[in-house]
C-alpha cells in the first residue's frame, strides 16, 4: 500500500472518528480547558498583584505547551485503551496494519484539542492579567517551539502506548511525571529562574528545549542557551525522540505482540 | 433468583480487588497522585510567587497540609464520579450493559451499589497515601484531621454518587459509546476552590458552588488547616449541608433512572 493511500486512510478514520464522536471530542477540550484553568487561578493565587503582568505569558504559553504534551499522552494511550477494549487490534493486525500508523493519526485529535483550546485559555489568562500584556515577539519562534513540542509530545505517547502494550498497564497511567514537567521540565517557568540544581534536571528533560524557544518567541527575554544552539538541538532531539518511538514500537509489534497478542481482556 | 444491592456491591467488589491486583501500577501509581498534585502547585508557586501570600489568600496556616488534604480530596473525587459514570461506559464499551440492565434489579439500585466499592477505595488509598506527610507537618493532631476529613469525603461521596448517577443517565441516551462526561469532575473542582478561594471565581460559579458537595469537604480541609484543633461546630453544620444535598441529588437520581430504565427496556441501548 503506498503511503499516500496510507495517510489518506489514517486522515479519513481519524477526521470520521472525530466527527462520530463529536460529543467527546468538545468534552476533552473542556476537560483539558477546566483542569487547566483550576492549575492557572491556583498558581496565580501564590503571585503578587504586581507580578502577574510579567507571569502571564510564561503562565500561558507553559499550558499550552503542556496541553500538546498531555493531550498527546492521553490521546494515543487512550485510543490505545479503545482499540483493545474493542478487539480491534487483531482486526488491524489481520488486515497488516501497524499499530504506529494508526495511533500516529491522533496526531489530527491533538492539534485540533490544541488549536480550539487555545483562544479560551487566552481568555482566561488575559482575563486575569490585564490587557496590557504581550504574548507575542515572534511569531516564527513560537511556532517552531509549539512544532518541536508537538513531535517530541508525540513520540513520548506513543513510547508510552509501546510500553503498555508490552507491559499491559494502560500508557496514559504511567505518565506520571506529566504534571511535574510542568514545573522540573521547564516548561511554564524559564530555566533561568529555575534554582541550580532544577536547572540541570530541566537541561535533561527534552520538553524544556521547545518551552525555552516558546518563550523566547512570547517575550523576546534571552533564552538560557544561545538561540542558534536551542534551535539545532530542538530539531535533532525531536528528529531522534521520533526514531526512537518507532524503533520502540516497531520492536514491541514484532518481537511481543504478533508472538503473544495484547495483554487485555475487555479492560487493559 | 432476585439480586440486592449487597450481590450487587460483593460483586463489583470482587471486580475491583482483581482489577487493582492484575493493575499494580496502577494501583501504585493511586498513592502519587496526590504528592504530584502538591508538588505542582506548591513547586510553581513558590518559583513564581511566595507561599506566605497563599496562605493568606486562602486563610489558612498550614499551606502544606491544606494542598495536601485537597488534592486527596480533589483525586477521591475524581476516583468516585469516575467509579460511578464509569461502570455504565465501560460495560457500554464492553456490550456488556444490555445484559447487565436485564438482571433482576432496579437500575437506579444497581448503578449506585456498582459505584460505591470504588467510591470508598478510591478516598481511603487518597487519605492512606497523604497520611505519613500529615503526621510529618503536623502530628498525631494531623491524623486526627485527616480521618475527620476522610469521614466527611465519605459523607460527601452520597450527594456525589447521586450526581454521577444523573450523569451516567444522560450518557445512556447519547449516541456515542465515550466518555463525555469526563469534564464533570474538573467542574466539580474548579467551583470547590480546591486550591483557591471560590471568592476569586465569578459570581455566577460562586452561586453555582454551593450547590457542589466537593467544596465543603475543601471548605472542611481550609478549617482543618486553619485551626490547631478540629472546629466541630463547623464540620456538623457542613455534614447538615451534604446530608440535604445527598437527599436532594439521589432523590432526583432515583427519578431519572426510573424513568430511563422504562426507555432503555424498550429501546436498548445503542
Amino acid at each position: 500500500m503506498s503511503l499516500l493511500i496510507k495517510l489518506k486512510a489514517l486522515i479519513y478514520l481519524h477526521a470520521l472518528r472525530t466527527w462520530r464522536f463529536k460529543y467527546s471530542f468538545i468534552n476533552s477540550t473542556i476537560n483539558m480547558g477546566l483542569w487547566m484553568a483550576i492549575f492557572i487561578i491556583g498558581a496565580l493565587i501564590f503571585v503578587p498583584s504586581s507580578e502577574i503582568p510579567e507571569i502571564a505569558p510564561y503562565m500561558f504559553w507553559g499550558i499550552i505547551l503542556w496541553t500538546i504534551l498531555s493531550s498527546s499522552v492521553w490521546s494515543v494511550g487512550g485510543w490505545a485503551w479503545f482499540i483493545l477494549s474493542l478487539g480491534m487490534y487483531e482486526e488491524h493486525t489481520i488486515h497488516n496494519t501497524s499499530l504506529i500508523s494508526l495511533l500516529s493519526g491522533r496526531a489530527i485529535t491533538v492539534v485540533t484539542d490544541t488549536i480550539l483550546i487555545t483562544p479560551v485559555l487566552y481568555f482566561l489568562v488575559r482575563k486575569l492579567s490585564g490587557p496590557s500584556v504581550t504574548y507575542v515577539s515572534s511569531p516564527a519562534a513560537i511556532l517552531g517551539g509549539l512544532a518541536a513540542m508537538f513531535v517530541m509530545a508525540l513520540s513520548y505517547g506513543l513510547t508510552l502506548s509501546a510500553i503498555s502494550f508490552r507491559i499491559g498497564v494502560p500508557g496514559t497511567l504511567l505518565d506520571i511525571s506529566n504534571f511535574l514537567l510542568l514545573v522540573l521540565g521547564g516548561i511554564a517557568i524559564p530555566i533561568s529562574k529555575l534554582p541550580e540544581a532544577m536547572r540541570y534536571i530541566a537541561l535533561v528533560i527534552p520538553f524544556s528545549y521547545p518551552s525555552e524557544l516558546t518563550r523566547y518567541g512570547a517575550t523576546g527575554a534571552p533564552t538560557y542557551l544561545p538561540l542558534p544552539n536551542l534551535a539545532i538541538l530542538n530539531i535533532g532531539i525531536a528528529t531522534s525522540m521520533l526514531v526512537s518511538a518507532l524503533l520502540i514500537y516497531r520492536r514491541v509489534e514484532n518481537s511481543y505482540l504478533r508472538k503473544y497478542g495484547p495483554r487485555a481482556i475487555g479492560r487493559m | 433468583m432476585p439480586s440486592s444491592m449487597i450481590d450487587v456491591f460483593r460483586a463489583q467488589l470482587h471486580s475491583s480487588i482483581y482489577w487493582y491486583k492484575n493493575n499494580k501500577w496502577m494501583f501504585f501509581s493511586m498513592f502519587l497522585w496526590p504528592y504530584l498534585l502538591v508538588g505542582v502547585m506548591l513547586g510553581l508557586g513558590a518559583l513564581i510567587g511566595n507561599i506566605s501570600l497563599f496562605s493568606k489568600r486562602v486563610g489558612v496556616v498550614d499551606p502544606a497540609f491544606y494542598l495536601l488534604s485537597a488534592s486527596a480530596v480533589a483525586t477521591s473525587s475524581v476516583g468516585i464520579v469516575d467509579a460511578v459514570a464509569g461502570f455504565a461506559l465501560y460495560n457500554r464499551w464492553l456490550g456488556t450493559l444490555n445484559y447487565i440492565f436485564l438482571t433482576p434489579i432496579r437500575e437506579a439500585k444497581l448503578m449506585i451499589a456498582a459505584g460505591i466499592p470504588d467510591s470508598i477505595i478510591t478516598p481511603l488509598i487518597s487519605v492512606v497515601a497523604v497520611a505519613p506527610a500529615a503526621l510529618y507537618f503536623e502530628g498525631l493532631m494531623g491524623e486526627l484531621k485527616l480521618t475527620a476529613i476522610l469521614l466527611i469525603m465519605y459523607m460527601s461521596m452520597i450527594p456525589l454518587i447521586g450526581l454521577s448517577v444523573l450523569a451516567a443517565t444522560a450518557l445512556l441516551f447519547v449516541r456515542e459509546e465515550s466518555n463525555i462526561i469526563s469534564s464533570i469532575t474538573p467542574f466539580i473542582l474548579l467551583l470547590s476552590g480546591v486550591f483557591y478561594p471560590v471568592s476569586v471565581l465569578p459570581k455566577a460559579l460562586q452561586a453555582l458552588s454551593t450547590y457542589i458537595p466537593t467544596r465543603y469537604v475543601v471548605d472542611a480541609a481550609k478549617l482543618a488547616a486553619k485551626y490547631s484543633s478540629m472546629p466541630w461546630g463547623w464540620i456538623v453544620i457542613i455534614l447538615g449541608i451534604l446530608a440535604a444535598l445527598g437527599a436532594v441529588y439521589n432523590g432526583v437520581a432515583s427519578y431519572a433512572v426510573t424513568k430511563a430504565e422504562v426507555a432503555i427496556r424498550r429501546k436498548g441501548v445503542d
